[in-house]
């Protein structure tokens, strides 16, 4: 590539020279002349100079420089040009025969407004230029499972304390993250629900076109969400047609995408069915599962888009899924049986008009459970309609203003038999619950883009929300801002008030407090980000302090009296691509310290203690590598470090009846640590292209690849007196099966 | 050489300079501002800056010189204000873009953020073109072209992230099925099916064997080109050779490699990306 043509140089000065050398002798001609420099002086050549609404004009040349003559006289703007710039412009009043020196200055185009470059502690995917995971990305993690939320989990800021889904996001409790598809809340969006979240998200990653997952200090659009959103978007118009069979060891499905009318409407539909009875015998882990996990899921996506502008997209999904497993409690050793099922119907409409752009949504989640363990029979159900509307509009060329509106009307009913002291034995104690009522959210806030000074942008909003049961209002001012440090660096800040209502079940007046107040916390981020090529860098300190959180309440049953505070550091460096680099990966290090107010039983009193809190992981380091071996066969490791959390040991027993059983006398809060979390997951998948269009992909998972039995809990004896940990269901297991995709 | 380009340069300035005072008796929307000075001259400036930059880009794209590649974006841009030939300022303008992203690339992964603008301007200039109600009577001849160029465009946006593929892969493909429909023996069309299909990962879809086939039909659909209209574009004969050249380079055949470069400098002897890249590395 060293051959340059001898005219390189000589070009400019030749465009120069003959722009000067342009018969002036008219005295009809006005002459402009001047320079175009960037904002630090120096020259730029190849920038198309002209008078706006004609094609009067010229190019500059190495120094910047230009000249040319029009016959236009008058009034006129003069327009430079440049890709990577933003254009300039200047107001002339030219005169014929006489000559207009000008001096204009471009500013490189950096910044592009948009939420994700706004905001800080924010991951993408999608198929944007600035995303952080790719669909691709989420099936070829290894130990992710092909789910997304597993696969966010190798992301900084979000902690490690087992290998299920659950998203515990800087110190927070996984409800204190929030699931929005499209407009629509997930109200229940974990597989095989459990304290820590569940084992899968119920969203498949080849459903989504693209999510934002922001770790804190998200804008004000987000509400009633403690500590993080994850917001997906559902797929849009297929393009082609195209059909997946996907035959694995635990599931099987089919997924069909069919543009219907070109262009105008297209439908998109996953069937699943989950068998993990194979998989258990298989890896020889069947030993602690009367029922294996099982369920099916399906979902139904329609788009039509009527207008060019105008688009109606309909969204359903359901699933239901059922286990037995035996569990070891002090005062039971028995069955639990589950089973769930949920739903979520969505109708979005995006239109735009008079300049605004509308999006409308109503959506509805429906859920139901059952939950059997010796005594306690109990079937939760919720109902939950939503209708959100957001509007946005340009005010200028660098100012975007966005509105919008909410209500979530939610109906609980909790019915069933409740063990007293959680003493699950059938003969002991119950407390008949039967209860519902409805908890009514309304909500509205707004948001400005704008820059105000170039390299900065800023990101103002507030939001204001209204709840019917605590009938109280919460305000929400939130601030980020970015400052364009160089091309590729730049940084961030964020500041912000959040509050979140407790979850409905906890307002009912057997067990719960019909009176609670919403649980608010604070977000203080500071943030460096560096892109360049296939490198990403970021870093952030944060400083979260929570008030009004729900405690339990030796009166009250439940009160708002908990409060404590969060700060850490998260580190993310990113190389590369699944495909386009042979080699990918990234590297997630979040350093943590959270303390809470929190409870302290000793038989049958309490005491309130600061402690560490429950998901307190001081260090969590997640490595991820992908590497293309041979041709079409391509590897994975992820290797997972996580600080032991936080555990309160059990240091005695009181005996509360002459039937045996006993209370226990909780050692201090958070005072013990379970062992560290440990695991390295391998992936190794090979494609396998035939016929003109089609695929096989074949997949082979190595979970837990050092065999390590985690530690997630203990389990007592009925007097207390000895423990067993209890570890992870999956020892070093092993998962395989093809993806098949025809595109007819 | 130079002298060729002085030539052509003054031409061109020349041919500008006449449009100015022409233009406002063209179809373009005029400054209300400004007042004007009558002249009798050429009726179709626009078009004239097209045909002239056009030109500077097919020298720039011969001489490997971006800055030619640069001056003639520049002109097309200009261009952009005559409304009735507007879609194919966008092209031009999309057309140099795609050019200066090959060049950049061709000079090392250095330059990748660089041309990854180029190629996401030129997308964006399609797409806008695209979404233009043309009246004119080669509206489906700019529907082809456009829809083949933007094809190509986000045929190179794949091979620099392959993730894209999965976005724009499909949306490529059907494009190229439109622009087929549309004008199934031009030879770019043609030729943006090839190097779309060289260019795909397997995943997507892509297959070398049906890249080769689609770079011989091109190569026999070039030769029987004749254009009509000036400012329609007639790039891609050498080219074509070129990448039937890299396509067996692919498969080890080194032979049929040279004679296909070979033939490219046949058609245009001042071929620099041949003449001085790919050629050297099959006569080592």
């Amino acid at each position: 590539m060293k051959h340059i043509s001898p005219s390189t140089t000589q070009w400019a000065k030749i465009l120069l020279l003959l722009s000067f050398a342009i018969p002036a002798s008219a005295q009809d001609y006005a002459f402009i002349q001047g320079q175009v420099l960037d904002e630090t002086d120096r020259p730029l050549a190849y920038v198309n100079v002209q008078i706006t609404g004609t094609l009067d004009g010229a190019i500059t040349d190495r120094d910047g420089r230009f000249a040319f003559s029009t016959q236009y006289t008058g009034k006129c703007d003069l327009n430079a040009s440049f890709i990577g710039y933003e254009p300039a412009q200047q107001t002339l009043h030219l005169t014929p025969g006489d000559t207009s020196t000008v001096r204009l200055i471009l500013r490189l185009a950096l910044i592009q407004l948009d939420e994700t470059i706004v905001t800080g502690s924010t991951y993408t995917t999608g198929e944007d230029e600035t995303v952080t995971l790719s669909p691709l990305d989420v099936v070829t993690t290894p130990g992710a499972s092909a789910d997304i939320f597993r696969a966010f989990k190798t992301f900084p800021g979000v902690a490690t304390v087992d290998d299920g889904a659950g998203l515990f996001v800087r110190g927070g409790d996984v409800s204190e993250t929030v699931i929005l598809l499209g407009q629509a809340t997930v109200v229940h969006p974990y597989k095989y629900e459990s304290p820590t979240g569940g084992v899968f998200g119920t969203i498949s990653p080849f459903m989504v076109q693209g999510a934002v997952f922001s770790t804190g200090g998200f804008p004000a659009r987000y509400g009633n969400a403690l500590s993080s959103v994850l917001s997906m978007e559902t797929q849009n118009m297929p393009v082609q047609k195209s059909y997946t069979l996907n035959l694995g060891l635990a599931a099987g499905s089919l997924g069909l995408n069919l543009p219907l009318i070109s262009d105008k409407l297209g439908v998109r539909f996953t069937g699943n069915l989950s068998f993990t009875d194979l998989l258990f015998r298989i890896n020889h882990h069947s030993s602690a599962f009367t029922t294996t996990p099982r369920g099916h899921d399906g979902n139904l996506n329609l788009i039509y888009q009527y207008s060019p502008t105008g688009r109606l997209k309909f969204f359903s999904f359901n699933a239901s899924d059922r286990l037995g497993v035996r569990v070891t409690e002090p005062s039971f050793d028995g069955i639990y049986q589950g089973s769930t099922n949920s739903a979520l119907h969505n109708l979005e409409w995006t239109d735009i008009f008079a300049n605004w752009i509308m999006e409308t949504s109503a959506s509805l989640n429906h859920h139901t459970a059952r939950k059997q363990l010796g005594n306690l029979d109990f079937s939760p159900r919720d109902l939950t309609f939503k209708l959100r509307t957001d509007i946005e509009r340009a005010l200028t060329s660098s100012a975007f203003l966005r509105l919008g509106g909410e209500i979530e009307h939610t109906d609980n009913r909790l019915a069933g038999s409740i063990p007293q002291g959680d003493i699950f034995d059938p003969q002991a104690e119950i407390f008949e619950l039967d209860t519902s009522y409805g908890a009514r959210r309304v909500g509205t806030y707004f948001e400005i883009d704008f820059e105000p000074a170039h390299r900065i942008v800023v990101n103002l909003g507030a939001r204001a929300d209204h709840h019917n049961l605590s009938d109280q209002f919460a305000i929400d001012p939130r601030v980020s801002a970015r400052y364009q440090i160089t091309k590729h660096t730049d940084a961030r800040l964020a500041w912000g008030i959040y509050h979140q209502f407790p979850d409905p079940s906890k307002y009912n007046a057997t067990s719960g407090n019909p009176r609670l107040r919403p649980q608010r916390a604070q977000h203080r981020i500071i943030g460096l980000h560096h892109e360049r090529d296939q490198f990403m860098m970021r870093l952030e300190a944060y400083h979260k302090p929570y008030y009004n959180l729900v405690l339990d309440h030796p009166d009250l049953n439940l009160s708002n009296d908990g409060k404590g505070h969060a700060s850490g550091l998260d580190l993310f460096l990113k190389r590369g691509d699944f495909l386009s680099t042979r080699f990918s990966g990234w590297m997630a290090y979040s350093l943590l310290k959270s303390h809470r107010l929190q409870v302290r039983h000793t038989g049958s009193e309490m005491h309130y203690e600061e402690a560490p809190s429950p998901y307190d992981i001081t260090h969590n380091l997640t490595l991820v590598a992908k590497m293309r071996l041979i041709d079409d066969l391509s590897g994975g490791l992820t290797v997972k470090y996580a600080t032991g959390r936080p555990i309160t040991p059990i240091v005695g027993a009181i005996p509360v009846s002459d039937q045996g059983y006993y209370l226990p006398i909780e050692g201090r809060v958070g005072s013990e640590r379970l062992p560290s979390f440990q695991q390295v997951d391998g992936q190794l998948s090979y494609l396998l292209p035939f016929g003109a269009n089609h695929q096989i992909v074949f997949y082979l998972a190595i979970n837990n690849l050092i065999n390590r039995a985690n530690v997630l809990n203990y389990d007592y004896s009925i007097d207390y007196s000895q423990r067993q940990p209890r570890t992870t269901t999956f020892r070093r297991s092993i998962y395989f099966g093809a993806t098949v995709t025809l595109n007819p | 050489m130079q002298y060729i380009l002085l030539a052509l340069i003054v031409f061109l300035i020349i041919l500008t300079k006449f449009g100015c005072s022409v233009a406002r008796e063209s179809t373009y929307e005029q400054n209300s501002d400004l007042t004007s000075v009558e002249s009798g001259a050429p009726v179709q400036p626009a078009a004239d800056l097209l045909t002239s930059g056009k030109n500077i880009l097919q020298q720039g794209i011969n001489e490997n010189n971006l800055d030619a590649m640069y001056a003639a974006r520049a002109i097309f841009e200009r261009a952009l204000t005559d409304k009735n030939l507007s879609a194919w300022s966008h092209y031009y303008i999309a057309l140099a873009d795609y050019r200066i992203a090959n060049n950049l690339l061709a000079q090392g992964k250095k330059n990748k953020d660089r041309a990854s603008k180029h190629l996401k301007e030129a997308a964006e200039h399609l797409e806008e073109a695209t979404r233009k109600d043309i009246t004119r009577e080669d509206a489906k001849t700019i529907a082809a072209e456009v829809y083949a160029l933007l094809s190509s465009v986000y045929g190179r946006q794949i091979s620099l992230s392959g993730i894209k593929g999965m976005f724009l892969g499909p949306k490529s493909g059907n494009l190229l099925k439109k622009a087929e429909q549309l004008a199934p023996n031009n030879p770019r069309v043609v030729l943006s099916a090839a190097i779309g299909a060289f260019n795909t990962p397997k995943m997507w879809g892509g297959s070398k064997e049906r890249a080769i086939e689609g770079f011989q039909r091109a190569a026999y659909l070039f030769a029987q080109e004749k254009p009509t209209d000036p400012i329609h574009p007639i790039w891609g004969h050498s080219e074509t050779y070129a990448w039937l050249g890299i396509a067996y380079m692919d498969r080890d055949e080194e032979d049929s490699a040279r004679s296909a470069f070979e033939k490219a400098l046949e058609i245009d002897p001042d071929n620099g990306w041949v003449k001085y890249e790919l050629l050297p590395k099959v006569t080592e």
